[in-house]
């Protein structure tokens, strides 16, 4: 991902400063290179962070982001080349993207093969009434059995499954 | 999507990375016509090749992903 960001970035400036056709061909192919690694490795994150259930909404709220931050992109790129010409808009918008990487340091792409995010059953859950298709909301009990003695520690993990739950 | 931080990880990494790079799908048509003065062959070319950069290495890019990791390093 970094390496791949950086040969897009040395590609975009060559672009933006190098004059000879052929050798533009060659770079433009190796920034494609670069590029198809770089789009199918964020696809897959958006797949793999998310579970089967809302993996249709994660890739629509994954494209928002992606074709809105093209769109403002543009609209920057394209006012900083007005006004400061292209060859210097598209080495800043080069710089950026490798600068950008160090938003790896705070939000990190987690290996995300490790997290299992497929439903977990311990039992078939008891219906009290059974609902029609149209019918709803319906509200959903999980009662648990735990050791009173360890109440605190079950107070405390279930911030954390709170947080699970309440995904959508 | 608030209450799952590894959703909110991928696409704040998406943004960063596409807003930037959008320089590049912004720009070229520019560049081809005023840095490069050529036409709509030109850009055409140009857009080609980066097309088929990106067909070629999808077809080996599951040879590649074996080796180098996808995701950042640890």
């Amino acid at each position: 991902m970094i390496v791949s960001t950086v040969v897009l970035a040395l590609v975009m400036i060559a672009l933006g400063y190098l004059r000879n056709l052929p050798l533009l061909c060659l770079i433009a192919a190796i920034g494609g290179i670069a590029w198809i690694m770089l789009v199918s490795c964020f696809n897959v994150a958006t797949q793999e962070a998310s579970p089967t259930w809302v993996r249709a909404r994660a890739l629509g709220a994954y494209l928002v982001v992606y074709q809105g931050g093209t769109a403002i992109g543009s609209l920057l790129w394209g006012t900083l080349a007005a006004s400061l010409g292209d060859p210097l808009a598209i080495l800043l918008a080069a710089l950026g993207a490798v600068l950008g990487l160090a938003a790896g340091l705070r939000w990190h792409l987690a290996d995300s093969e490790k997290q299992d995010l497929r439903p977990w059953h311990v039992t078939v859950p008891r219906l009290l009434i059974e609902p029609r298709l149209q019918e709803g909301p319906v509200m959903v009990q999980t009662e648990y059995c735990i050791d009173p003695q360890r109440a605190e520690d079950f107070l405390r993990a279930m911030h954390e499954v709170r947080l699970m739950r309440e995904r959508d | 999507m608030q209450n799952s931080p590894e959703m909110q990880t991928v696409l704040i990494r998406t943004f960063f990375f596409i807003f930037f790079i959008s320089g590049l799908w912004a720009l070229l048509p520019v560049i081809v016509k005023q840095d490069l003065r050529l036409g709509a062959a030109g850009y055409g070319l140009l857009l080609g090749c980066i097309g088929v950069g990106a067909v070629v290495c999808a077809a080996v890019l599951p040879q590649i992903q074996r080796r180098i990791p996808v995701v950042d390093p640890r």
